[in-house]
């Protein structure tokens, strides 16, 4: 079988079963589920099949497109939600990493912006793969810090901003990284570390509000305990919708009419 | 939050505002070598001051508390919002654009008053947060230095940088040497040597996009025999001093064999203090990964 689009849509199909599988087990389970380790690793595995498939397919990597991208986000957000459940045990965390997941692959399906095969030049760099792979996995992890924002908000518990500190840490170390090796990129590519370009722009606004995040979780300012953590929720929520515009959303927006970052969006 | 903060940051943007509004935007130029460099050490010392001699000082411990962090890093935000929601422009396109929103600077805005005060402000705080981590502690904090003093050597060699930066286009063709290069404002400026294309070459995918394309230029001085030739490539920039890189940015798209290609000829002094910034940014970004949330701060978790 070859591995393309055309076939995606069966990865897809093998994926969310066993996403399906390895979130009700681990619902089921007051335990770590083994059976839903499994399943979901089968799962995530499906995709990384697909995507090292692709990879060969297309003889470049798939890292250009939105549709692409959103395919790495996928994968990344199947091996966070993993990581998450091993190592905390949040029996719902697995229920909505597959949704967030699931969504993405189904848009791709329904909406392929993806027969493009051209790499542009600016594109050929030895930054271009930890820079967009880097950035997809920090997405995935504030993606899982982004559902325990929005569940804290209704119902806290006191091992939840623990768990979002772990995942906030890492995400912005993640983004960090990218933000950096997106800098030095720029350098030898158009040559400016930094040019205010809206995509760098909403990057740094996504990378502050976790600046604040973690700088607010150590230092006091004074508010009541339970105002303090709304406000910490809340900075969760916001840094991921921040984040969701720098991803897709600025493409949108007039201020981008000239940014050098549109080669996402010539096959939109 | 004190009084006091909401009064210091609410004068702060106020005034940058009316100075903004009644003068156009900072005049950055004007900080250009080698006052940018003596502003600098200045600013530094003063840093170096408030920690050593004036630690107790009300205004030094405002500004080193976690409610300065907090709005700085706010204002920076909503700065960025405004930078990342309305279209950028040139100074002069900006100046040109009717209304209050203009007279604010938000079409140019990072070189408004406003944002020129935010940056100051924000780097002025990382640099005594930085500086008094680094030394009031017993044991040196690896992590914390790297994060803080990275991002406070790139942002500051940023800041001050800007009025050295210096970007021209220049076409360059087969037929006759050129020194005529143009700014970003399309101003006409002349080169000290002379540009020559030798050869080039392109490669196009099935759908006409271009896969690769690079260029052999020769550059020569006007008073010399001699000519150093070295080939472009989108992402392989050739750098003639240390300061200074030239870039392959577009050529004659116009015809199968092209007459020209364009060069960007960017001279950017302050590109190795940066990029010193980057690198141990990037460092701390690594080590906040390996190492995780401050162990101290989990007891005070379960306590919420």
């Amino acid at each position: 079988m070859t591995i393309n689009w055309d076939t995606f849509h069966i990865f897809t199909i093998i994926a969310i079963l066993m996403w399906l599988c390895g979130s009700v087990l681990s619902a089921l389970s007051s335990r770590l589920s083994r059976p839903a380790v499994l399943f979901s690793l089968l799962g995530t595995l499906t995709l990384l099949v697909f995507i090292a498939g692709l990879w060969s397919y297309q003889q470049r990597p798939p890292l250009r497109t939105m549709g692409e991208t959103r395919l790495w986000y996928s994968f990344f957000m199947g091996v966070s939600g993993l990581i998450t459940y091993c190592r905390w045990r949040y029996r719902w965390i697995l229920s909505f990493t597959t949704v967030l997941s699931a969504v993405f692959c189904i848009i791709n399906v329904v909406k392929p912006e993806i027969h493009d095969q051209s790499l542009m030049p600016a594109l050929q760099s030895i930054w271009f793969i930890p820079h967009v792979t880097v950035y997809m996995f920090s997405y995935s992890l504030l993606g899982c810090a982004f559902i325990i924002g929005c569940l804290g908000l209704f119902r806290s518990r006191p091992s939840y901003l623990s768990t979002a500190d772990e995942l906030v840490y890492g995400g912005t170390a993640f983004l960090t990284v990218g933000m950096l090796t997106g800098a030095i990129w720029a350098k030898e590519a158009w040559g400016n570390y930094w040019s205010w370009d809206p995509k760098e722009t909403w990057a740094l606004i996504t990378w502050s509000i976790y600046l604040i995040y973690i700088h607010l979780r150590l230092h006091n300012p004074g508010k009541s305990a339970a105002l303090r953590t709304r406000i910490l929720y809340a900075t969760l929520v916001a840094g991921f919708l921040t984040l969701q515009m720098c991803w897709y959303g600025v493409n949108y927006l007039p201020a981008a009419r000239n940014s050098v970052h549109l080669y996402n969006r010539t096959t939109n | 939050m004190e009084r006091s903060t909401y009064i210091f940051w609410s004068i702060l943007i106020l005034s940058s505002s009316v100075i903004q509004y009644f003068t156009g935007n900072f005049p950055y130029s004007v900080f250009s070598f080698p006052l940018n460099l003596i502003i600098g050490a200045l600013w530094i010392y003063l840093i170096y001051l408030s920690i050593s001699s004036y630690s107790a000082r009300p205004a030094v411990r405002f500004m080193l508390s976690g409610s300065t962090t907090f709005f700085s890093l706010l204002f920076l935000i909503l700065g960025s919002l405004v930078i990342g929601l309305f279209p950028q422009m040139t100074a002069a396109d900006a100046e040109a654009v009717p209304g209050i929103l203009s007279r604010l600077g938000v079409y140019n805005f990072m070189s408004s008053w406003i944002f020129v005060t935010i940056l100051t402000v924000f780097l002025t705080h990382l640099g005594m947060i930085t500086l008094r981590g680094t030394t009031r502690h017993a044991t040196f904090r690896l992590r914390f230095f790297l994060n803080h003093a990275g991002l406070w050597i790139a942002v500051f060699a940023t800041f001050l940088g800007s009025a050295d930066i210096s970007t021209l286009r220049i076409p360059v063709f087969f037929d006759r040497p050129n020194r005529e290069a143009y700014t970003l404002e399309g101003d006409r400026t002349y080169l000290g040597y002379n540009l020559l294309l030798k050869d080039f070459h392109a490669e196009y995918y099935e759908n006409g996009a271009p896969r690769h394309y690079q260029a052999v230029v020769s550059l020569s001085s006007p008073d010399s025999d001699t000519a150093q030739e070295f080939t472009l490539r989108v992402n392989h920039p050739y750098s003639r001093t240390l300061g200074e890189d030239i870039y392959l940015t577009g050529y004659d798209t116009s015809s199968s064999s092209p007459r020209y290609c364009i060069l960007q000829i960017v001279v950017q002094p302050w590109k190795y203090i940066q990029l010193l910034g980057i690198i141990m940014t990037l460092a701390g970004g690594i080590m906040l990964f390996a190492f995780g949330p401050r162990k101290d701060r989990k007891k005070l978790t379960q306590t919420i």
